[in-house]
Protein backbone atom coordinates (compact mmCIF):
# COMPACT_ATOMS: atom_id res chain seq x y z
CA UNK A 1 0.00 0.00 0.00
CA UNK A 2 2.35 2.66 1.14
CA UNK A 3 4.54 1.47 -1.67
CA UNK A 4 2.01 1.66 -3.95
CA UNK A 5 0.99 5.28 -3.10
CA UNK A 6 4.59 6.28 -3.64
CA UNK A 7 4.26 5.25 -7.00
CA UNK A 8 0.90 7.08 -8.02
CA UNK A 9 2.49 10.31 -6.45
CA UNK A 10 5.75 10.11 -8.51
CA UNK A 11 3.43 9.44 -11.30
CA UNK A 12 1.64 12.92 -10.33
CA UNK A 13 5.12 14.77 -9.79
CA UNK A 14 6.26 13.42 -13.18
CA UNK A 15 2.79 14.84 -14.55
CA UNK A 16 3.55 18.20 -13.01
CA UNK A 17 7.48 18.30 -14.38
CA UNK A 18 6.03 17.53 -17.95
CA UNK A 19 3.36 20.37 -17.84
CA UNK A 20 6.13 22.81 -16.66
CA UNK A 21 7.96 23.90 -19.69
CA UNK A 22 4.23 24.17 -21.59
CA UNK A 23 3.34 26.97 -19.18
CA UNK A 24 6.36 29.07 -20.93
CA UNK A 25 3.46 29.53 -23.80
CA UNK A 26 0.36 29.22 -21.71
CA UNK A 27 0.99 32.13 -19.18
CA UNK A 28 1.43 34.87 -21.79
CA UNK A 29 -1.79 33.42 -23.19
CA UNK A 30 -3.30 34.18 -19.87
CA UNK A 31 -2.41 37.29 -19.43
CA UNK A 32 -3.02 38.28 -22.89
CA UNK A 33 -6.94 36.57 -21.72
CA UNK A 34 -6.62 38.95 -18.40
CA UNK A 35 -5.92 42.10 -20.75
CA UNK A 36 -8.55 41.24 -23.19
CA UNK A 37 -11.10 40.95 -20.75
CA UNK A 38 -10.87 43.98 -19.22
CA UNK A 39 -10.59 45.94 -22.53
CA UNK A 40 -13.68 44.23 -23.55
CA UNK A 41 -15.56 45.84 -20.93
CA UNK A 42 -15.68 42.62 -18.54
CA UNK A 43 -15.44 43.55 -14.95
CA UNK A 44 -12.43 42.09 -13.21
CA UNK A 45 -14.29 39.38 -11.17
CA UNK A 46 -16.01 38.35 -14.33
CA UNK A 47 -12.72 37.76 -16.17
CA UNK A 48 -10.84 36.43 -13.07
CA UNK A 49 -13.78 33.54 -12.54
CA UNK A 50 -14.18 33.06 -16.23
CA UNK A 51 -10.91 31.49 -16.20
CA UNK A 52 -12.25 28.51 -13.99
CA UNK A 53 -15.97 28.82 -15.03
CA UNK A 54 -14.63 28.06 -18.74
CA UNK A 55 -11.13 27.20 -18.33
CA UNK A 56 -10.79 27.18 -22.21
CA UNK A 57 -7.82 29.50 -23.93
CA UNK A 58 -9.67 30.24 -26.82
CA UNK A 59 -12.75 30.10 -26.50
CA UNK A 60 -11.85 32.49 -23.55
CA UNK A 61 -10.84 35.06 -25.65
CA UNK A 62 -13.62 34.55 -28.23
CA UNK A 63 -16.47 34.86 -25.19
CA UNK A 64 -14.59 38.19 -24.30
CA UNK A 65 -14.92 39.87 -28.12
CA UNK A 66 -17.99 38.69 -28.36
CA UNK A 67 -19.48 39.60 -25.68
CA UNK A 68 -17.95 42.82 -26.18
CA UNK A 69 -19.69 43.87 -29.33
CA UNK A 70 -22.97 43.19 -28.16
CA UNK A 71 -23.33 39.40 -29.52
CA UNK A 72 -26.41 37.74 -28.39
CA UNK A 73 -26.18 35.13 -25.89
CA UNK A 74 -26.49 32.51 -28.10
CA UNK A 75 -24.13 33.23 -30.40
CA UNK A 76 -21.43 33.86 -27.54
CA UNK A 77 -22.51 30.52 -25.93
CA UNK A 78 -22.85 28.57 -29.08
CA UNK A 79 -19.39 29.33 -30.38
CA UNK A 80 -17.35 28.55 -26.52
CA UNK A 81 -19.42 24.98 -27.30
CA UNK A 82 -18.49 24.66 -30.51
CA UNK A 83 -14.86 25.54 -30.12
CA UNK A 84 -14.51 23.52 -27.23
CA UNK A 85 -16.62 20.69 -28.81
CA UNK A 86 -13.12 19.16 -30.00
CA UNK A 87 -12.60 18.05 -26.26
CA UNK A 88 -14.89 15.23 -27.07
CA UNK A 89 -12.04 13.59 -29.27
CA UNK A 90 -9.68 13.73 -26.64
CA UNK A 91 -12.23 12.07 -24.46
CA UNK A 92 -12.89 9.63 -26.32
CA UNK A 93 -8.99 8.58 -26.97
CA UNK A 94 -8.43 8.18 -23.06
CA UNK A 95 -12.31 6.76 -22.50
CA UNK A 96 -11.14 3.38 -22.37
CA UNK A 97 -9.30 3.79 -18.93
CA UNK A 98 -10.66 7.06 -17.49
CA UNK A 99 -14.60 5.56 -17.29
CA UNK A 100 -13.24 2.82 -15.03
CA UNK A 101 -12.52 5.37 -12.37
CA UNK A 102 -14.30 6.49 -9.54
CA UNK A 103 -17.15 9.27 -10.01
CA UNK A 104 -14.90 11.66 -8.75
CA UNK A 105 -11.52 11.13 -10.94
CA UNK A 106 -14.30 11.30 -13.78
CA UNK A 107 -15.26 14.18 -12.90
CA UNK A 108 -12.14 15.82 -12.02
CA UNK A 109 -9.84 14.88 -14.78
CA UNK A 110 -13.16 15.69 -17.35
CA UNK A 111 -12.86 19.63 -15.60
CA UNK A 112 -9.12 19.64 -16.27
CA UNK A 113 -8.76 17.75 -20.08
CA UNK A 114 -7.43 20.69 -21.95
CA UNK A 115 -5.01 20.49 -25.26
CA UNK A 116 -2.18 21.01 -23.62
CA UNK A 117 -2.80 18.67 -20.24
CA UNK A 118 -4.20 16.05 -23.43
CA UNK A 119 -0.98 16.27 -25.03
CA UNK A 120 1.24 15.85 -22.28
CA UNK A 121 -0.72 13.09 -20.34
CA UNK A 122 -2.39 10.67 -23.57
CA UNK A 123 1.00 9.05 -24.36
CA UNK A 124 1.24 7.08 -20.72
CA UNK A 125 -2.47 5.80 -21.40
CA UNK A 126 -1.18 4.33 -24.33
CA UNK A 127 1.53 2.50 -22.87
CA UNK A 128 -1.03 1.18 -20.68
CA UNK A 129 0.85 3.52 -17.56
CA UNK A 130 -1.30 1.81 -14.41
CA UNK A 131 -1.13 5.52 -13.53
CA UNK A 132 -1.42 7.48 -16.06
CA UNK A 133 -4.25 9.38 -14.68
CA UNK A 134 -2.77 10.39 -12.22
CA UNK A 135 -0.31 12.03 -14.72
CA UNK A 136 -2.68 13.72 -16.53
CA UNK A 137 -3.89 15.15 -12.85
CA UNK A 138 -0.63 16.43 -12.18
CA UNK A 139 -0.10 18.11 -15.40
CA UNK A 140 -4.49 19.23 -15.56
CA UNK A 141 -3.59 20.60 -12.22
CA UNK A 142 -0.22 22.87 -13.12
CA UNK A 143 -1.96 23.89 -15.96
CA UNK A 144 -4.81 24.91 -13.94
CA UNK A 145 -2.71 26.84 -11.91
CA UNK A 146 -0.64 29.04 -14.21
CA UNK A 147 -3.84 29.99 -16.20
CA UNK A 148 -5.78 31.40 -12.69
CA UNK A 149 -2.41 33.20 -11.82
CA UNK A 150 -1.24 34.48 -15.26
CA UNK A 151 -5.19 35.45 -15.66
CA UNK A 152 -5.30 37.19 -12.61
CA UNK A 153 -1.83 39.07 -13.04
CA UNK A 154 -3.12 40.05 -16.58
CA UNK A 155 -5.96 41.84 -15.12
CA UNK A 156 -3.97 43.66 -12.95
CA UNK A 157 -0.84 44.54 -14.26
CA UNK A 158 -2.51 45.58 -18.06
CA UNK A 159 -1.03 45.29 -20.95
CA UNK A 160 2.99 44.70 -20.12
CA UNK A 161 4.03 41.56 -22.05
CA UNK A 162 5.93 42.85 -24.95
CA UNK A 163 3.72 41.33 -27.97
CA UNK A 164 7.41 40.99 -30.27
CA UNK A 165 8.52 38.51 -28.05
CA UNK A 166 6.28 36.14 -29.59
CA UNK A 167 5.71 33.99 -26.10
CA UNK A 168 2.66 32.72 -27.44
CA UNK A 169 4.36 30.34 -30.41
CA UNK A 170 5.37 27.75 -27.38
CA UNK A 171 2.17 26.39 -27.73
CA UNK A 172 2.46 25.04 -31.31
CA UNK A 173 6.26 24.35 -30.32
CA UNK A 174 5.19 21.91 -27.30
CA UNK A 175 2.79 20.08 -30.33
CA UNK A 176 5.63 19.68 -32.45
CA UNK A 177 7.78 18.22 -30.01
CA UNK A 178 4.92 15.89 -29.09
CA UNK A 179 3.80 14.49 -32.58
CA UNK A 180 6.54 14.56 -34.87
CA UNK A 181 8.13 11.67 -33.47
CA UNK A 182 5.12 10.03 -33.67
CA UNK A 183 5.17 10.41 -37.21
CA UNK A 184 6.47 6.88 -37.96
CA UNK A 185 3.76 5.15 -40.18
CA UNK A 186 2.40 5.82 -43.60
CA UNK A 187 -1.25 6.24 -41.25
CA UNK A 188 0.09 8.45 -39.01
CA UNK A 189 1.77 10.86 -41.38
CA UNK A 190 -1.29 10.83 -43.72
CA UNK A 191 -3.55 11.85 -40.73
CA UNK A 192 -0.73 14.73 -39.88
CA UNK A 193 -1.04 15.73 -43.54
CA UNK A 194 -4.41 15.84 -44.34
CA UNK A 195 -5.50 17.11 -40.94
CA UNK A 196 -3.07 20.44 -42.14
CA UNK A 197 -4.63 20.99 -45.50
CA UNK A 198 -7.65 21.38 -44.17
CA UNK A 199 -7.01 23.13 -41.24
CA UNK A 200 -4.31 26.17 -43.12
CA UNK A 201 -7.75 25.71 -46.19
CA UNK A 202 -11.18 25.18 -44.33
CA UNK A 203 -11.20 28.61 -42.03
CA UNK A 204 -13.82 29.59 -43.83
CA UNK A 205 -15.86 26.72 -42.30
CA UNK A 206 -18.55 28.67 -40.13
CA UNK A 207 -18.66 28.92 -36.47
CA UNK A 208 -14.90 27.60 -36.61
CA UNK A 209 -16.04 24.19 -37.28
CA UNK A 210 -12.49 23.65 -38.58
CA UNK A 211 -10.63 22.30 -36.27
CA UNK A 212 -13.15 20.02 -36.34
CA UNK A 213 -13.60 19.07 -39.76
CA UNK A 214 -9.82 18.95 -39.84
CA UNK A 215 -9.33 16.34 -36.39
CA UNK A 216 -12.06 14.24 -38.03
CA UNK A 217 -10.72 14.00 -41.68
CA UNK A 218 -7.25 13.11 -40.54
CA UNK A 219 -8.34 10.26 -38.14
CA UNK A 220 -10.89 9.02 -40.81
CA UNK A 221 -8.00 8.91 -43.11
CA UNK A 222 -5.25 7.44 -40.93
CA UNK A 223 -7.78 5.01 -39.77
CA UNK A 224 -8.54 4.31 -43.45
CA UNK A 225 -5.28 3.36 -44.07
CA UNK A 226 -4.31 1.21 -41.12
CA UNK A 227 -7.36 -0.89 -41.65
CA UNK A 228 -6.00 -1.37 -45.53
CA UNK A 229 -2.57 -2.43 -44.60
CA UNK A 230 -3.90 -4.99 -41.54
CA UNK A 231 -5.80 -6.84 -44.79
CA UNK B 1 -26.99 37.68 -17.57
CA UNK B 2 -23.32 37.74 -18.70
CA UNK B 3 -23.10 35.25 -15.47
CA UNK B 4 -25.64 32.64 -17.20
CA UNK B 5 -23.87 32.73 -20.72
CA UNK B 6 -20.74 31.91 -18.34
CA UNK B 7 -21.87 29.54 -16.33
CA UNK B 8 -23.80 27.97 -19.39
CA UNK B 9 -20.60 27.94 -22.13
CA UNK B 10 -18.41 26.52 -19.04
CA UNK B 11 -20.64 23.71 -18.44
CA UNK B 12 -20.58 22.56 -22.11
CA UNK B 13 -17.31 22.94 -22.55
CA UNK B 14 -17.03 20.62 -19.10
CA UNK B 15 -19.59 18.37 -21.12
CA UNK B 16 -17.63 17.96 -23.83
CA UNK B 17 -14.70 16.57 -21.90
CA UNK B 18 -16.41 14.60 -19.66
CA UNK B 19 -18.77 12.78 -22.46
CA UNK B 20 -16.76 9.73 -22.74
CA UNK B 21 -15.54 9.08 -19.47
CA UNK B 22 -19.35 9.38 -18.42
CA UNK B 23 -19.27 5.25 -18.44
CA UNK B 24 -23.00 5.29 -19.92
CA UNK B 25 -23.33 2.75 -22.70
CA UNK B 26 -24.79 4.86 -25.26
CA UNK B 27 -22.02 7.80 -24.60
CA UNK B 28 -19.26 4.68 -25.22
CA UNK B 29 -16.88 4.40 -28.48
CA UNK B 30 -18.08 1.91 -30.62
CA UNK B 31 -15.23 -0.60 -31.08
CA UNK B 32 -15.04 -0.14 -34.81
CA UNK B 33 -14.35 3.40 -33.96
CA UNK B 34 -11.82 3.02 -31.86
CA UNK B 35 -9.17 2.25 -35.02
CA UNK B 36 -10.24 5.90 -36.12
CA UNK B 37 -10.04 7.59 -32.62
CA UNK B 38 -6.16 6.45 -32.45
CA UNK B 39 -5.13 8.80 -34.70
CA UNK B 40 -7.32 11.97 -32.76
CA UNK B 41 -4.08 13.55 -31.18
CA UNK B 42 -2.17 13.72 -34.37
CA UNK B 43 -5.20 14.88 -36.12
CA UNK B 44 -6.10 17.48 -33.96
CA UNK B 45 -2.61 19.08 -32.66
CA UNK B 46 -1.36 18.79 -36.20
CA UNK B 47 -4.56 21.07 -37.55
CA UNK B 48 -3.77 23.68 -34.56
CA UNK B 49 -0.14 23.55 -35.51
CA UNK B 50 -0.91 24.31 -39.50
CA UNK B 51 -2.88 26.99 -38.45
CA UNK B 52 -1.11 28.77 -36.11
CA UNK B 53 1.98 28.60 -38.74
CA UNK B 54 0.57 28.98 -41.91
CA UNK B 55 -2.93 31.39 -41.22
CA UNK B 56 -3.01 34.75 -40.81
CA UNK B 57 -4.78 36.45 -37.63
CA UNK B 58 -7.56 37.18 -40.64
CA UNK B 59 -8.05 33.65 -41.34
CA UNK B 60 -6.08 33.91 -45.04
CA UNK B 61 -3.88 30.89 -45.84
CA UNK B 62 -0.18 31.26 -46.59
CA UNK B 63 -0.44 35.03 -45.03
CA UNK B 64 1.10 34.02 -41.42
CA UNK B 65 4.91 35.39 -41.13
CA UNK B 66 7.45 33.37 -42.84
CA UNK B 67 9.99 33.44 -39.81
CA UNK B 68 7.40 31.60 -37.52
CA UNK B 69 7.27 28.90 -40.29
CA UNK B 70 11.35 28.88 -40.76
CA UNK B 71 11.89 28.41 -36.94
CA UNK B 72 8.87 25.69 -37.15
CA UNK B 73 11.26 23.91 -39.63
CA UNK B 74 14.24 24.09 -36.83
CA UNK B 75 12.44 23.33 -33.96
CA UNK B 76 10.76 20.57 -36.03
CA UNK B 77 14.91 19.00 -36.49
CA UNK B 78 15.36 19.21 -32.76
CA UNK B 79 12.41 17.37 -31.43
CA UNK B 80 13.07 14.75 -33.88
CA UNK B 81 16.68 14.71 -32.37
CA UNK B 82 15.97 15.33 -29.45
CA UNK B 83 12.31 14.46 -28.70
CA UNK B 84 12.85 17.07 -25.79
CA UNK B 85 10.11 19.59 -25.01
CA UNK B 86 11.69 21.79 -23.11
CA UNK B 87 14.70 21.82 -26.28
CA UNK B 88 12.35 22.46 -28.72
CA UNK B 89 10.29 25.23 -27.14
CA UNK B 90 13.92 27.18 -26.34
CA UNK B 91 15.19 26.65 -29.63
CA UNK B 92 12.29 27.41 -31.61
CA UNK B 93 11.43 30.76 -29.40
CA UNK B 94 15.27 31.75 -29.88
CA UNK B 95 14.97 30.79 -33.56
CA UNK B 96 12.16 33.52 -33.53
CA UNK B 97 13.34 35.61 -32.40
CA UNK B 98 16.69 35.67 -33.86
CA UNK B 99 14.67 35.24 -37.61
CA UNK B 100 12.13 38.02 -37.23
Amino acid sequence: MVHNMEENWREFWKGVLAQIPVQLGVVPFGLVFGVLGIASGLTAIQTILMSSIIFGGASQVVFAQLWSIGASPIVTGGSVAIINSRHIIYSANISKYISVLSLRWRLALGYLLTDEAFAISFQEFENRNRFAHYHLLGGGLTLWVFWQISTVTGVFLGANIPTYLNLEFAIPLTFIAIILPRLKSIAQISTAVTASIIAIFGQEIPYGLWIIVASISGMFIGGLINQRKLK
Amino acid sequence: MIWLVMILSGLANFAARYSMFSGLNFLRVPTWLEEYVKFAPTAALSAIVAASLFVDETGVPFEGSPSKIYAALIACCIALLTRSILFTILVGLTALWALS
